[in-house]
Parts: structure tokens; C-alpha cells; sequence
């Protein structure tokens, strides 16, 4: 079963503000200038769509109300979803802030078949937030998927596995969970057009253009799918490649200074989120977004793994001054990579100890008092950055940045 | 919304149900009645869980939070052009 929450943030400042409902309504990341994250339904039959600068938005729907994005709602709002779900199974899958997967293969007989228990959930969730929310039901993860796809909004299907060939067979490609628009182009390419096209098309055909990959595409046609419900979280298996932070600037920026200390609040925020899941990366990568939107994006390898806010920072300050600034900076970002288990093992040298130390103090202040009771003096005068909730933000784990 | 971050007083009601849910507060010198609370979600600051409520008067949308710590009040935003 794939729960889909129906536009979720745009849903969630309608329903808190009364004024919105029945509106045209656009969720942003900070005034002005950021981009569409999501809209209401009423904004989409206007065209308007995620990722579309808001002066676009307004150029196709003049009516439409922007309301700046509320993070921690949503993140809070996330979290108490997942325990809904988990009153009908132990088995939640927590794939973004607002989809989920759920195994109910072993306990929908108690709450009335599986449409018995979407029916049930879909009923909690409007009780709970006054949200909808899209189900479907399949035998796997890719049909539950599609199905929740093409039922939206407010909708509960259940497909059998003898429905799946009929359903696919005219269905074009790319509304297959992971055909994504290069896919598809080089699938229509070969003549390829509908789900059921490419289940008949020979496995070494499309092994011949895609690689391994091909035998998974003929797979996806007949509406095949191995992929398991994995709550990975809640056993803590679940490990992140990077750890890092973006944000889009109040307005374009020149000067090294304020460069200086966006980078320091942004390689801050890594190395606390790290040093919160104890884990240290030897990657530094600093991202640069020009006013006019081109972004250089510099790795830098280290000799040791560190956590160390300062290091990190000097890493990523050292990718920026190499860069020749060609224009202002709409937005900067830091992350580290190459992650290992942080064992806590002692330097032989006292100034690293030393430094460690004060570090873990300034986080057990934090952790105590809240963020930024306690921050280094060179971002002081700056307030903390706006950062986009990302769709792979979980409510545990090391992908739950704080918002 | 337009951030505040007021200090204010409030008269709130413990149930059952609904273990927290305030039903007046005093801004700007006059009586705010509560009638209805759209949303509610809470976050911590620090070790200080923070209960958060988007109300309306019947005209203006409001957002308070209480923290649970400090035992206080808090008129966070209020919207200006509904």
C-alpha cells in the first residue's frame, strides 16, 4: 500500500488558514525568491507547477497566494502520520516526507481487507489533520505506486495481480515509477510507447540500450517488482551517502565577509547533523549558485574524516576562494561525504582534543537550550538560513535535518 | 504571516480530548476570543518541547505557541493580509 498525501504543505496552510481553502495557493521557500515547492490543486489547474519561479507561477495564474513554507509543521505533521500507519502495521516505509509505503499483507484482514484498512487510515488522517490522502493497494511497490499515481486526488483503488496486464497495457511508460523523461525518450526512440509495449519487447533489445537495466524495464512493463517494504529507520540501518545543507540567499551577494559566514552557518549545520549520528565524511563539497542560476559544484578529499565544524569550513572556503567569483551568489551550500562511523578515537595531538572538546560542549548547550543559544561570532549578526524541507527528509535517522 | 514573537497571556482549557487548546488571549490591549483552532503541531527547543496552534477570530489568523518549560505564552505571527 503507497499512502500519497494529496499536495501535501499547499494542504496543510489551507487547512490551517481558512482563508486559503478553496484558493489558488503556492507554497515558497522564503519571500521572493525561491521557487514553487508545491501548490494546491487549484493552482494546478492553472498550470502552475513545482519548481516554477513564482513570478512564472503568477504569470499563469495572477490570482494565486503565496505562503511561505513552515518546515517544522510539516516535519511534525510527517511524524504523526507515520504513527497512524503504524497502528494497522509494523511494517512503514517512510519514502519521503509525504509518501509512504505499508506491507499490510499480514494484518489488513483486521481492519477489513485492504480497502477496509485504506478506508480506516484515510479516515484517521482527515480526522487527525483534516488532510487527504491518496492510497493505492498492490501485490508490490511499483503497482501500488502507479496506482496511487492515477487516483489522485482523494482516492483508494485496489488492484489485483490479474487486473495488473489489462491496466498497463495502454498506459504510456512514463508513468511508470522510475521512467523518467530521458527513459522515456529513448524508449518512445524504439517504438516504445505503453507499458504494455515494453513487457513484449525483447529482453536483449533493451539490455542493448540500457545495459542491466533492461531486464528491470521488460520487468516494470508486466508490472513486476522484487523491492520489499524496508522500515530500515526504526532498525537503524539506514545510512546516508552525504550530510549537508543549502540555502538560497535573502538577496545575491558579493562580498567575501557574508560569503564567509554563510558558509560557516551552512558547514555548522553539517558537522552538527554528523556529529549528532556520529559520523565523519572526508569529502567536502561546496556548491556556488550564480544570480544568473549557473551552479559549480567543487569536491575536496581530505587526509582524515572529520566532524570538525572548522574544518569543514576551511575545506569548503578553500573550494570558494579558488572558485573566481564571476557574478553575485544566489545560493551556497556545504556537504560532506565519504561518511564512516565516528569511533571517537583520541588525537594525538592536545589542540585537536582540545578543540573537539569545545565543540561537543557548545553542542550539549545547544542540544539543552535549542539552536544557537551558543554559535561561533563570525555568523552571529546573520539569522539562521532559511533551508528547503527536501523530499527525503525522514522523521529519524540521519535524513531528519532540523528544519 | 508577520512574526511577533509576543509574550502574551492566555486563558487555555486542559481536557481530555483535546488536552490543550486556548481559548482567549489578550493583544494589543483588547480581548482575541478563540473560535476556532485550525492546526497544531509541536517542536522542541533545545530540551523545551513548544506546542504551537494556528487560530482564528472568525477574521485574522494567528499562530501561539506555549512552552512547556517556561510555562509561557507566545503570540508568534499573526496574518495581515487574509
Amino acid at each position: 500500500m503507497l499512502v500519497d498525501m494529496d499536495a501535501f504543505f499547499a494542504s496543510v496552510e489551507q487547512v490551517s488558514n481558512p482563508a486559503l481553502r478553496g484558493r489558488p495557493i503556492a507554497v515558497i521557500g522564503a519571500e521572493k525568491r525561491t521557487v514553487v515547492t508545491t501548490c494546491s490543486y487549484e493552482a494546478r489547474r492553472f498550470g502552475v507547477k513545482t519548481g516554477m519561479s513564482i513570478h512564472e507561477a503568477r504569470r499563469h495564474c495572477p490570482g494565486l497566494a503565496t505562503v511561505i513554507g513552515n518546515n517544522r509543521k510539516y516535519a511534525y505533521t510527517c511524524k504523526k502520520l507515520a504513527d497512524i500507519y503504524h497502528k494497522y502495521t509494523p511494517t512503514v516505509e517512510i519514502y519521503s516526507i509525504d509518501e509512504s509505503f505499508l506491507d499490510i499483507t499480514q494484518t489488513n484482514h483486521l481492519f477489513g481487507g485492504p480497502i477496509g484498512t485504506g478506508e480506516k487510515i484515510k479516515a484517521d488522517i482527515r480526522a487527525a489533520f483534516g488532510l487527504n490522502a491518496t492510497i493505492g493497494i498492490a501485490h508490490n511497490k511499483l503497482m501500488a505506486k502507479l496506482i496511487s499515481d492515477i487516483s489522485k486526488p482523494d482516492g483508494l483503488r485496489h488492484v489485483m495481480p490479474e487486473e495488473t496486464l489489462a491496466l498497463l497495457e495502454a498506459l504510456p511508460v512514463g508513468k511508470l515509477w522510475g521512467i523518467g523523461k530521458g527513459i522515456e525518450r529513448k524508449l518512445n526512440a524504439m517504438g516504445i510507447f505503453t507499458c504494455g509495449q515494453l513487457g513484449r519487447a525483447p529482453v536483449p533489445r533493451l539490455k542493448g540500450l540500457f545495459g542491466i537495466m533492461g531486464e528491470r524495464l521488460n520487468a516494470m512493463g508486466r508490472g513486476i517488482d522484487t523491492q520489499e517494504v524496508t522500515p530500515g529507520l526504526k532498525h537503524g540501518v539506514e545510512q546516508a551517502k552525504s550530510i549537508g545543507h543549502s540555502t538560497t540567499l535573502p538577496r545575491d551577494i558579493s562580498s567575501m565577509p557574508e560569503i564567509e559566514s554563510c558558509v560557516l552557518r551552512l558547514s555548522e549545520m553539517a558537522a552538527r547533523r554528523a556529529r549528532k549520528h556520529r559520523l565523519m565524511g572526508s569529502v567536502v563539497t561546496a556548491t556556488i549558485r550564480y544570480k544568473s542560476f549557473n551552479t559549480v559544484s567543487r569536491q575536496k578529499k581530505m587526509n582524515a574524516h572529520t566532524n570538525d565544524t572548522h574544518v569543514v569550513y576551511a575545506q569548503a572556503m578553500e573550494i570558494i576562494r579558488g572558485e573566481r567569483l564571476r557574478e553575485p551568489v544566489r545560493l551556497l551550500g556545504v556537504s560532506i561525504s565519504d561518511l564512516i562511523e565516528d569511533a571517537g578515537q583520541m588525537s594525538l595531538f592536545g589542540e585537536i582534543n582540545r578543540r573537539r572538546a569545545l565543540v561537543e560542549a557548545v553542542d550539549r548547550v545547544n542540544d539543552r537550550y535549542g539552536e544557537d543559544t551558543l554559535m561561533w561570532a563570525l555568523y552571529a549578526r546573520h539569522k539562521r538560513p532559511l533551508v528547503a524541507i527536501s523530499p527525503a527528509w525522514r522523521p529519524d535517522g540521519v535524513r531528519r535535518t532540523a528544519v | 504571516m508577520e512574526y511577533l514573537g509576543e509574550r502574551i497571556s492566555v486563558v487555555a482549557s486542559f481536557g481530555l480530548r483535546e488536552r490543550l487548546r486556548p481559548v482567549k488571549f489578550m493583544w494589543s490591549e483588547r480581548v482575541v476570543q478563540v473560535k476556532d483552532v485550525t492546526y497544531r503541531w509541536t517542536e522542541m527547543e533545545g530540551q523545551a518541547k513548544v506546542y504551537h496552534f494556528s487560530v482564528t477570530d472568525g477574521s485574522t489568523l494567528y499562530e501561539l505557541s506555549f512552552n512547556a518549560s517556561a510555562i509561557g505564552w507566545k503570540l508568534e505571527r499573526v496574518e495581515t493580509d487574509v
